[in-house]
């Protein structure tokens, strides 16, 4: 018993127990519900057999590839100049990455409709310029999607990015360039590779939280962007409970593969563990 | 130190690349920012640049009581659920980092899931658990759930102010005639302090904003903030949205800067703590 | 530094320590072998030996922080085996001090103080007491950040020795300062361990530090103890090889046995032949022979069997390097005052120092 007491692996008790009982049994309860009554999988027929739940996921799918894309493309620059640049600068813009990282997902959302609507920012600037004379629609559509989930999960592609950029070593610059690299060639084999951990973590934490998105698709998306999330809530609405499960199954066990397949890469330490 | 920078590209190459990334950051913060003047806006409508500027919007929101009370419904919740998971995350980081045991990181995993398993699901899951035990509706449910989503933030940053722990610095405790709650109360707990304060700032920020959820489980007396502001951006663009958002953001700008501050006296005590004199 | 009394108002202040067969096993690996050892009252015992040799493992399991596989560990009367770390009442210096970052040095201090329950005023009382001890009166109120490492140090020591523990345990306190630091604070330990009559567990990787410092010296290698003794006795007379070559420099050299009788034995090194009085070996046999280079004297000699092979200005004296008849190299530390360097290629006579050689057969020494 004394020995039991000094290994302090017990402390984690109250919390295990706790998301047992509130987080674990629900999802349990939930993924039995999928299986239908008589373990017939009847949920999941009824969800896949209708073309919309295949269609959702397809576009699912293809938002996050290209919202993870986009957002690397945006992300690198940005991480590599914190990384190079001085101290100062850098304090400044990982403010500018923090700030809207601690702004709701809501509030940026709505942040778009303002921007884009017809009314909007964009309207504004582009008609006063002279660029157009009639508002342009941009709000409820597949490009104000992309937009705002960009805007959304940037940060969570620049965090890990620049963690690995700075952990690499000065000197191995320095001895590239002594080697004879020029700028390229030292940006492609050192800086490139040694960053990839920051890369991969970064893109597969956007590809799954994307899979998972349903505020700012709904918010700003226009009546065919459609996310499996938004699918579930929509099956739940409609009391089809069975069906919405089967399909949270569906999305839960697409989230897990990807992250089994690549999961090891994402430390989530690095992103939300501040104190370090 | 590996200090030495990885700049490769000359000053032509780093002041494009400077650009770009001010562009970015201007992607980022830009939206953010441009909520602050619509909400003081004159018109009765967003527009935009606004026609004149009044605190109208804000007067009206301080005046309606379904928004005072979903702000203090949220506030409430989002207090209850720091308190719950900042104990239960402490304890159990101090469990996973100190402890051995067999399955600790599929644990680890688990309790971590929450960041990653899209909210839908958490939330219809919890909806159709809540419904059987007729628990839908009271804040005591959303707070329950919200601990759920908000205890993996207080794990991450108490193990990692763990793993900067000098295990000696107990050792010392101990041999000076500490016992280990005197060791945990005097010495453990003071210098991971400012990664307990960051996880429970992320706890509390993350509920205060959590709205997949509640969406679910709130009942029709029990709106939360960011309900109530969901559900009157989808019926219209009433500036008053703009002024509570701006109220949010203000909230978390300042939780924000009070983490940045936390972290930065964490990092000063663990460079401050024993070993390499310089 | 206004200390000297306290060695006269506190008597009997320091603890024997006695491991008996005391022995530590990670796994299957041995980490110390079963360990006998006293340390007497107020004693200054050093634990000398290479990396991996055992010396944190016996300190740490003497301060409670590693269980014996097997043994127990006295101090005084007491078997301490089982008694938790906090109610051993032994100081310790960690090797980085592992002082309390978010606690001035007042309160690091005071910390064993507060956990014994003593009243605040008698804390300032004892906490003012030592810091004049390690003469740091004046810095009291910083933290630790913001001390250089040698006064981290003296803060360590301050907080080990408050509580008046009877042993005080040291591991490489003092490796991670500079040189002039470190024989400094070398002095001031000693120092402090005369006034306060405590019994000192010194571990350390210098082997000047244990001789100059230490009443005895444990030299320890693969877990095992080699030889406990004062610093003079382990200089000249080595148990073993292990030891002859561990401290200090030491000639080591191959010889033969040609003639042997009781307490007589004559060997033939380098065309030379020596006597040492030692027990008898079989004649043709190999012993290895250890001396020490200042204990070598040469002349130069036409007929000589050795030659200069090299020189070397060293100060106070000059290094010679010696090719032997043999083809063996010997080293010699001569006094550099008045005489003329023997040039290289000079023909030389060895004197060797019959009553400093020590033979060793199969590792320990003849006696
Ligand atoms: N917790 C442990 N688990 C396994 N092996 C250990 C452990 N602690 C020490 N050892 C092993 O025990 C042996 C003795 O270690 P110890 O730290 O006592 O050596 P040391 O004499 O203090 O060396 P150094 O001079 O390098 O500090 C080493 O081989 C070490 O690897
Ligand atoms: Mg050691």
């Amino acid at each position: 018993m004394n020995r039991l007491l000094r290994d302090p692996a017990f402390l984690v008790l109250p919390l295990a127990l706790f998301l047992l009982v509130f987080y674990l049994l629900p999802v349990v309860q939930m993924l039995l519900r999928s299986t239908g009554a008589d373990w017939s999988f009847r949920p999941f027929v009824d969800a896949f057999s209708s073309e919309v739940t295949l269609k959702v996921f397809w576009l699912t799918a293809r938002i996050a590839v290209i919202v993870t894309v986009l957002t690397l493309a945006l992300a690198y620059p940005l991480a590599y100049f914190i990384a190079t640049t001085g101290e100062r600068t850098a304090m400044v813009l990982l403010a500018l990455v923090l700030v809207p990282f601690w702004t709701s997902i809501l509030i940026r959302s709505y942040a778009w409709m303002v921007l884009l609507g017809q009314n909007g920012v964009v309207n504004g600037f582009l008609r006063w310029t002279g660029v157009i004379d009639a508002p342009v629609r941009m709000l409820n559509t597949t490009f104000a999607v992309y937009v705002g989930m960009v805007h959304v999960l940037l940060p969570f592609m620049v965090l890990p990015i620049l963690s690995s950029l700075k952990a690499i070593d000065g000197r191995l610059v320095a001895a590239a360039e002594n080697l004879g690299a020029g700028p390229g060639a030292v940006f492609r084999h050192v800086i490139v590779p040694l960053s990839m951990p920051g890369v991969l973590a970064g893109s597969v934490l956007v590809f799954v939280l994307s899979l998972g998105f349903y505020i700012t698709p709904a918010l700003v998306g226009g009546p065919s962007d459609m996310t499996v999330s938004m699918l579930i809530a929509g099956e739940v609405d409609l009391y089809r409970w069975d069906v919405a499960s089967a399909i949270a199954t569906a999305l839960l066990i697409v989230t897990l593969v990807t992250l089994a397949l690549f999961g090891r890469v994402v430390s989530l330490e690095r992103i939300f563990g501040g104190a370090r | 130190m590996n200090r030495r920078n990885i700049r490769v590209s000359g000053p032509l190459t780093q002041a494009v690349l400077g650009a770009v990334a001010l562009l970015v950051a201007a992607f980022l913060i830009l939206p953010v920012l441009i909520i602050v003047p619509v909400s003081f806006t004159a018109d009765s409508f967003l527009s935009f640049p606004p026609p004149g500027f009044s605190t109208q919007w804000y007067a009206r929101v301080f005046s309606r009581a379904d928004w005072l009370n979903s702000a203090w419904l949220s506030i409430w919740i989002a207090v209850v659920v720091t308190v719950v998971s900042t104990v239960l995350g402490t304890l159990g980081a101090l469990g996973l980092v100190r402890g051995r045991f067999i399955g600790q990181r599929l644990l680890l995993a688990f309790i971590m899931s929450p960041l990653i398993v899209p909210g839908v699901i958490v939330a219809i899951a919890i909806y159709f658990f809540y419904a059987r035990l007729k628990f839908v509706g009271s804040p005591l449910a959303i707070a329950v759930a919200h601990t759920t989503l908000a205890v993996p933030f207080v794990v991450v940053n108490v193990s990692a102010a763990l793993h900067g722990f000098d295990r000696r610095l107990e050792m010392a405790a101990a041999n000076l005639g500490a016992g280990r709650f005197a060791t945990f109360f005097h010495v453990t707990l003071p210098i991971i302090r400012p990664g307990i304060a960051a996880g429970a700032l992320f706890a509390f920020i993350s509920s205060f904003d959590e709205l997949i959820v509640a969406m679910f489980i709130a009942g029709p007396t029990q709106v939360t903030l960011p309900l109530r502001m969901w559900e009157s951006m989808k019926s219209s663009l009433d500036p008053s949205i703009a002024a509570v958002s701006v109220l949010a953001i203000a909230i978390s700008v300042a939780l924000f800067l009070s983490s940045a501050l936390l972290q930065r006296r964490a990092r000063r005590r663990s460079g401050a703590a024993s070993g390499d004199p310089q | 530094m206004g200390a000297g009394d306290i060695g006269t108002t506190r008597s009997r202040a320091g603890s024997p320590v006695r491991f008996a067969g005391v022995s530590k096993s990670f796994g299957s690996f041995v980490a110390v072998h079963p360990l006998v050892l006293d340390v007497k009252e107020g004693e200054f015992m050093s634990f000398l030996g290479p990396s991996g040799s055992g010396k944190t493992t016996t300190l740490m399991m003497l301060a409670g922080f590693e269980e014996p596989t097997d043994g127990r560990i006295y101090i005084g009367h007491q078997d301490i085996t089982a008694v938790p770390p906090a109610r051993r009442n032994v100081g310790m210096v960690f090797q980085s001090y592992a002082l309390f970052p978010h606690m001035t040095v007042e309160q690091n201090i005071a910390f064993p103080l507060r956990m014994r329950g003593l009243s605040k005023a008698e804390q300032m009382r004892e906490v003012g007491r030592v810091l004049e001890i390690v003469g740091l009166e004046r810095f009291g109120r910083r933290f630790p950040g913001q001390l250089s490492g040698g006064q981290q140090q003296r803060v360590a020591l301050a907080r080990a020795i408050v509580f008046q523990p009877p042993v005080l345990l040291m591991d490489e306190p003092l490796s991670a300062l500079d040189k002039y630091l470190r024989s400094h604070l070398q002095s001031e330990i000693r120092r402090i361990h005369r006034d306060l009559g405590i019994t000192v567990v010194y571990v350390t990787h210098d082997q000047d530090e244990a001789m100059t410092m230490s009443d005895r010296i444990c030299v320890m290698r693969d877990g095992r103890i080699a030889q406990v003794d004062a610093p003079e006795a382990l200089y000249s007379r080595p148990q073993d090889e292990f030891v002859a070559g561990f401290l200090g420099e030491s000639n080591m050299l191959d010889a033969v046995v040609a003639f042997s009788a009781e307490r007589t034995l004559q060997l033939e090194i380098g065309g030379d032949r020596i006597v040492l009085p030692v027990a008898r070996q079989p004649a043709g046999g190999q012993v290895r022979l250890s001396v020490r280079p200042e204990h070598v004297a040469f002349h130069p000699d036409p007929a000589g069997g050795a030659t200069v092979a090299d020189v070397t200005y060293v100060g106070d004296h000059r290094r010679y390097d010696l090719r032997l008849a043999d083809g063996g190299m010997l080293i010699v530390k001569a006094q550099s005052t008045g005489a003329e360097p023997v040039p290289p290629g000079a023909r030389v006579t060895v004197d060797w120092p019959a009553a400093q050689i020590r033979a060793f057969s199969e590792g320990t020494a003849l006696q």
